[in-house]
């Protein structure tokens, strides 16, 4: 009996193992992506999804049009990237429907197991840059649709955070997990979270009703703009961007050129390993968890400023959004969920591995014997365990804005990104600037 | 063991049955009601365009306005149908099925507007270095029309828990292009769903 105990649970622990995605499979998309060589990053998705090794299994369907849509928005292919970022909020929608099987199994293994169901980041973020995309087919109501999807009360996405950000409660994890003898003081903690407002969709929004003529709906949105940023210090803890008062008010016969710049890559998810202390446990083994937990990390980017060249006008762009920031906010509304989620599993596996063993010695059992089956146990048990790092990979980390009044006629815009006094990168483009009418460029480097 | 054998070949059985290769096409009465995403649809837009021209061609201020031209058949130009909901309505069909339908009830004659008419003017240009000259279009010689046809679609999300409702408020304008006076106003707001997700599913 014992026997078939132990095959079974080699066995679980070599097909649990292998539910995570491991992060090195990135790694050409990653590389390409740093080069701005977006479509070769595209490519690699599309042949990887067509091979029988795909890089986003079923399960992660959400990340595989997420990651796809951003590349094919950097790479400009806008309605590709709509059609995407569409299916990718599609899905967040539908992951509302839990599946019971895999959540079952995420309590036996761990939450790779579960369909990925997005974080609250990316369902906002999907929103600004579909409307992005909209704006250079040249559908400006399309836009102002996406926007609405986050901003129309009662029920736009920023909207309905506050809500749920309102009445979640950071404590309550810590006080469930303190309620079976355990300290929790030594575990990362949730964080109360503001964000529930972003001053970049509120900005693109502004612009969008501007260029759709409704001058009414755009001051309402540009005065957004400044309750975002008094609402949040943490994540605006800049200076609001004189851009924003710009764009209010354009002289008469002359015709704003908006520039808007994306840099840089957001935090990512990676696992982190917390060695707490089960005092409760009989065997001295399994006194001595491990917590695999999601910890965002910081990927440090180039950029320090972006540098916009119209002719011999020379200005910087202005951070008016974090986007990092946002990310590592919003992530902390449930991670004192997810490690609770960690604690109960590791706390009902062991504690089936602790029955067993003082059913052992009950029944005169050599204690070294049990004490090293109990060990063996745990550490297949542990092999189960990995942390949820999905996440989608392409969001830049920051986001620039600025303008300039031009007589309407053909410029050709230079952006150079700078690093220190040296430019890493730049790029040209050239628009007819138009008077009454929005003129917006985008500019992105995720070096 | 037998039993057991038996009993996984059903669930086998039941398992490959989902793995058609092929997807299943039926055809379907245009009037069918087909509710599948709970957004707004086809069976949406006829209801809500049925109800606004029945509004319209039955209006006692548009029988009114009729009778002050004189017996000349009022001429309209569509113009913008503006979608300032927060899902994406392909409000043109609501606009040409209106169009369509009271044209055809010959209260009312339409004029071409928007990129029709700037392609009917372009080729009325070619025509004058490439067309033979008697069977030239002449310049300057449109129809103006007497009345503009504009609306717009507003919706109203609201959302809790695993509920949904979509309110849609459909409006549409038909306004004396001289004066600016309304000729006409309709509003349509039958349309009202409640989404029901499910929580959980196997």
């Amino acid at each position: 009996m014992s026997k078939r105990c132990y095959a079974l649970f080699v066995c679980m622990g070599l097909l649990f193992v292998s539910c995570a995605t491991r992060p090195e499979v990135y790694r050409e998309i990653d590389t390409a992506v740093e080069q701005n060589q977006f479509e070769q990053g595209i490519d690699v998705i599309v042949k990887a999804q067509d091979s029988n090794k795909p890089i986003y299994p079923e399960k992660n369907a959400i990340l595989l049009f997420l990651d796809k849509g951003l590349l094919e928005h950097y790479a400009g292919k806008t309605q590709d990237s709509t059609g995407s970022l569409r299916e990718a909020e599609r899905l967040i929608e539908e992951a509302y429907t839990k599946s019971v099987t895999r959540e079952v199994a995420s309590y036996i293994t761990n939450d790779n197991t579960k369909e990925y169901p997005g974080e609250d980041f990316e369902d906002i973020y999907i929103n600004v840059f579909n409307a992005l995309n909209y704006y250079r087919n040249g559908d400006v109501e399309g836009a102002l649709v996406e926007i609405r999807r986050l901003t129309m009360p009662p029920a736009g996405k920023l909207v309905m955070l506050k809500d749920k950000y309102q009445t979640a409660d950071a404590e309550d994890a810590k006080r469930q997990m303190e309620s079976t003898g355990f300290s929790a003081s030594d575990l990362p903690q949730g964080k109360q979270v503001n964000f529930s407002n972003s001053a970049l969709a509120r900005y693109l929004s502004a612009l969008f009703y501007l260029g759709d003529g409704n001058i009414d709906g755009a001051e309402l949105e540009f005065e957004q703009v400044a309750a975002a940023f008094a609402a949040n210090g943490d994540i605006y803890s800049n200076a609001m961007p004189s851009a924003v008062a710009a764009a209010r008010s354009v002289p008469a016969g002359k015709a704003r050129l908006n520039i808007i710049g994306f840099t840089g890559m957001s935090p990512l998810k990676e696992e982190e390993h917390i060695k707490p202390f089960f005092p409760f446990f009989t065997c001295i083994a399994l006194q001595m968890p491990v917590f695999k937990v999601p910890k965002l990390v910081d990927r440090p980017g180039s950029i320090d400023r972006v540098e916009v060249v119209i002719g011999n006008t020379t200005f910087n762009l202005e951070l008016l959004e974090d986007m990092g920031a946002v990310v590592k906010e919003t992530f902390n509304a449930h991670l004192s969920n997810i490690i609770l989620k960690t604690f109960t599993r590791t706390l009902i596996k062991y504690a089936a591995i602790d029955i067993a063993a003082i059913e052992a010695r009950r029944q005169g059992g050599n204690s070294l014997l049990i004490e090293a089956s109990a060990l063996a146990a745990k550490q297949a048990f542990d092999a189960t365990e990995s942390a949820d790092i999905r996440m989608s990979r392409y969001l830049p980390a920051r986001a620039y804005i600025g303008g300039i009044n031009l007589e309407p006629g053909s410029y050709t815009v230079r952006v150079n990104y700078y690093a220190g006094g040296s430019i890493i990168a730049a790029e040209e483009q050239h628009i007819n600037v138009k008077a009454d009418a929005l003129n917006l460029i985008e500019a992105v480097s995720l070096k | 063991m037998k039993k057991m054998a038996g009993i996984a070949g059903v669930v086998l059985l039941l398992l490959l049955s989902s793995c058609a290769s092929t997807a299943g096409v039926q055809r379907v009465d245009a009037d069918t009601q087909t509710d599948l995403s709970g957004y707004w649809n086809d069976t949406d837009v006829k209801i809500v365009c049925k109800s606004l021209i029945d509004d319209c061609l039955n209006s006692p201020r548009v029988s009114q306005a009729i009778a002050a031209m004189g017996g000349k058949t009022p001429i309209v130009l569509v113009g913008s149908f503006k979608n300032e909901s927060s899902e994406h309505i392909d409000t043109p069909i609501i606009s040409k099925t209106m169009e369509v339908t009271i044209f055809n009830s010959g209260v009312m004659d339409f004029v071409a507007g928007g990129s029709t008419r700037n392609e009917l003017r372009a080729e009325r240009q070619d025509q004058q270095s490439n067309a033979s000259e008697d069977t030239t279009a002449t310049l300057a010689n449109e129809t103006g029309a007497d009345f503009m046809l504009t609306g717009s679609v507003q919706a109203i999300v609201d959302k809790a828990g695993n509920q949904t409702v979509r309110t849609y408020f459909v409006n549409a304008e038909m306004t004396n292009i001289e004066t600016n006076a309304r000729m006409w106003m309709g509003q349509n707001n039958e349309i009202k769903k409640v989404i029901v997700r499910p929580k959980n599913k196997l």
